[in-house]
């Protein structure tokens, strides 16, 4: 699964550590992923997991005190680096940011924004693509909605020509109704241009209507790796099918909600080398030995645990 | 128990030639002792505006709100605060972490109310058992809310709100800034503590799934104006309004086919 050229974007054993004062916090540990163009993929976990350190590193906007301890991201078999100063080489990925509103300009008019990025000719465009009203490109982000700002910002990032969206928590803070609206919208977007979407979500739900594929990822290491119809009809890893668990849609009554245990474990120091052991039911003593191995399931599911469910 | 009728809130603008705006529009409903009501609805439809006129932080324009009998409405915000129903009506924030004061740890910020509101001196034994009933250990006791995960801010909040014995808590999307394994905690924490100690809810969501799991019942706003209402199980099921059915379709589901799959790609 590794090293193939064709892949549009490869992400090969990566692994990133921060150096704080508490320590060496292990944020990312062997990261394997591809994504092929027009896949729309999720990327699910609980906050701390490293979802965002992962989407970063892909997109080049890590802070120089991250350091790649291992492993390389490979853009149509070029090297690219995952830190923001190391970065030469310019790749068609684009980034839209969890606070739409926080991540425009306050006093720019969003259409002068948007020409900074592709030029006033195409201003206009761009908002017809986003179906906003054109004649709002003289306004300011705080004379928009929520709603409407996270439009400006994927005209924004559209305005680049991506073929790799990378949407960190596109809808956080967004109600149904608008959040179904932009999610439509990146779907679409991905389908017409054939733009690759890496959706990263704490919403298991969210994900599970809008991506092809999902990577669980728990405490910097990707868990499990399948398609949305393998991952929610028979998910293998503990993690993934407790986090499904977890969902409101998965419920029946309140008393069927299902929590995590425990917490994720310390990333400083020595981790185990299951992280997830210590919140695990299925633990067995020879989880502590080695690694746990990353098995083929079926095609194209991958679980790294010792003790998949079947 | 509550009783709301007729309530409406109307917002003077700023500026030249702005209209007011009607925040809330002849809103009316009934909430009896034990029952859990949903109120859900898109960001400005007025959720927000009716539950602070209910929990008296705000006026209501028009309308009357009674609550156990007593027209708490006529009373003003400022008075409200010595009324003795101020200690049975409870609110719990949507983020618990910008509404803790920084300053004070966990065990104080329990304390406060008890002190300001119960009027009781020595507080150590209360703070513990609340604490305990919302499962915040006694570690966390002497911890700042930044020492504190959103899960545990979140359940300091709740801590806070029952310390007066309410007998209605108003809840504004006490979970939305939540993971989902630790939304699904807080929540079977909110139904766990209904039952053992007799509360009324009103759950202010936007999440359709979160009010089919902790309400009997649901009310759908827009614009200010009540859209839909009736059992939860059955506006569900099959919601009457256009509106009410464009926010059933909006909720994502489980093992619902991907939006790339329907669409155009081979």
């Amino acid at each position: 699964m590794l090293g193939i050229a064709a892949d549009m974007l490869v992400v090969e054993n990566l692994s990133i550590h921060f150096s704080t004062r508490r320590g060496v916090v292990q944020a990312l540990d062997a990261i394997n992923l591809e994504i092929e163009p027009g896949e729309v993929v999720g990327l699910v976990g609980e906050s701390g997991s490293g979802k965002s350190v992962l989407s970063y590193a892909v997109s080049g906007l890590l802070d120089p005190a991250a350091e790649v301890v291992d492993g390389r991201i490979l853009w149509q078999g070029q090297v690219i680096a995952p830190v923001r100063e190391h970065r030469k080489v310019r790749v068609p990925i684009a980034q839209i940011f969890q606070n739409p509103r926080g991540s425009l300009n306050p006093i720019r008019s969003v259409g002068r924004q948007l020409a900074d990025v592709a030029g006033r000719k195409q201003v206009r465009a761009l908002m017809e693509s986003v179906r906003l009203d054109p004649g709002k490109a003289t306004q300011y982000p705080f004379e928009l909605s929520g709603g409407q700002c996270q439009r400006i910002s994927i005209a924004l990032a559209l305005g680049c020509e991506p073929q790799l969206l990378i949407a960190d928590e596109p809808t956080t803070g967004l109600d149904v109704t608008t959040e179904a609206a932009v999610m439509a919208l990146i779907s679409d977007l991905s389908a017409r241009r054939g733009m690759a979407t890496l959706l990263v979500t704490h919403n298991l739900a969210l994900a599970a209507a809008h991506c092809d594929r999902i990577l669980v990822m728990h405490a910097g290491q990707i868990v499990e790796n399948a398609s949305v119809e393998a991952l929610v009809r028979t998910p293998r890893h503990p993690y993934a099918a407790q986090l499904l668990a977890s969902t409101p849609q998965h419920a029946q009554t309140a008393d069927d909600l299902q929590t995590v245990p425990g917490h994720l474990p310390d990333l400083t120091g020595s981790i185990p080398l299951c992280r997830f052991s210590k919140r695990c039911t299925r633990y067995t003593p020879d989880c502590d030995l080695t690694t746990p191995p990353l098995l083929q399931v079926a095609p194209k599911h991958f679980v790294a645990c010792r003790h998949p469910l079947c | 128990m509550l009783n709301v009728s007729n309530i409406s809130k109307t917002f003077a603008s700023r500026g030249w030639g702005a209209k007011p705006t009607k925040a809330v529009d002849g809103i009316s409903f009934d909430l009896a002792a034990g029952e859990s009501l949903g109120i859900v609805g898109e960001s400005g439809s007025g959720k927000s505006t009716l539950a602070r006129m209910i929990s008296r932080l705000i006026d209501p324009t028009e309308g009357k709100i009674f609550f156990d009998g007593s027209d708490i409405g006529a009373i003003s915000p400022g008075a409200f605060v010595r009324r003795p129903e101020r200690k049975r009506i409870q609110y719990v924030f949507q983020d618990a972490g910008d509404n803790l004061t920084p300053h004070l740890t966990t065990f104080d910020a329990i304390a406060d109310p008890l002190r300001r509101l119960v009027g009781l001196r020595n507080v150590k034994a209360r703070v513990e058992a609340l604490a305990a009933s919302v499962s915040l250990g006694e570690s966390l006791l002497d911890r700042y809310p930044h020492q504190l995960s959103g899960g545990q801010k979140a359940r300091v909040g709740i801590a806070r709100a029952l310390a007066s014995d309410p007998k209605l808590l108003i809840l504004d999307e006490p979970t939305a800034a939540l993971d989902v394994s630790v939304q699904a905690a807080v929540l079977k924490l909110l139904h766990n503590l209904r039952g053992q100690f007799g509360l009324s809810y009103l759950l202010i969501t936007h999440d359709v799934e979160v009010v089919r799991l902790m309400c009997e019942r649901i009310m759908v706003m827009r614009h200010g104006r009540l859209v839909e209402e009736g059992l939860t199980k059955d506006v569900l099921a099959a919601p009457q309004s256009d509106y009410g059915r464009r926010l059933m379709a909006s909720v994502p589901k489980l093992g619902a086919t991907p939006a790339s799959a329907r669409s155009h790609r081979s």
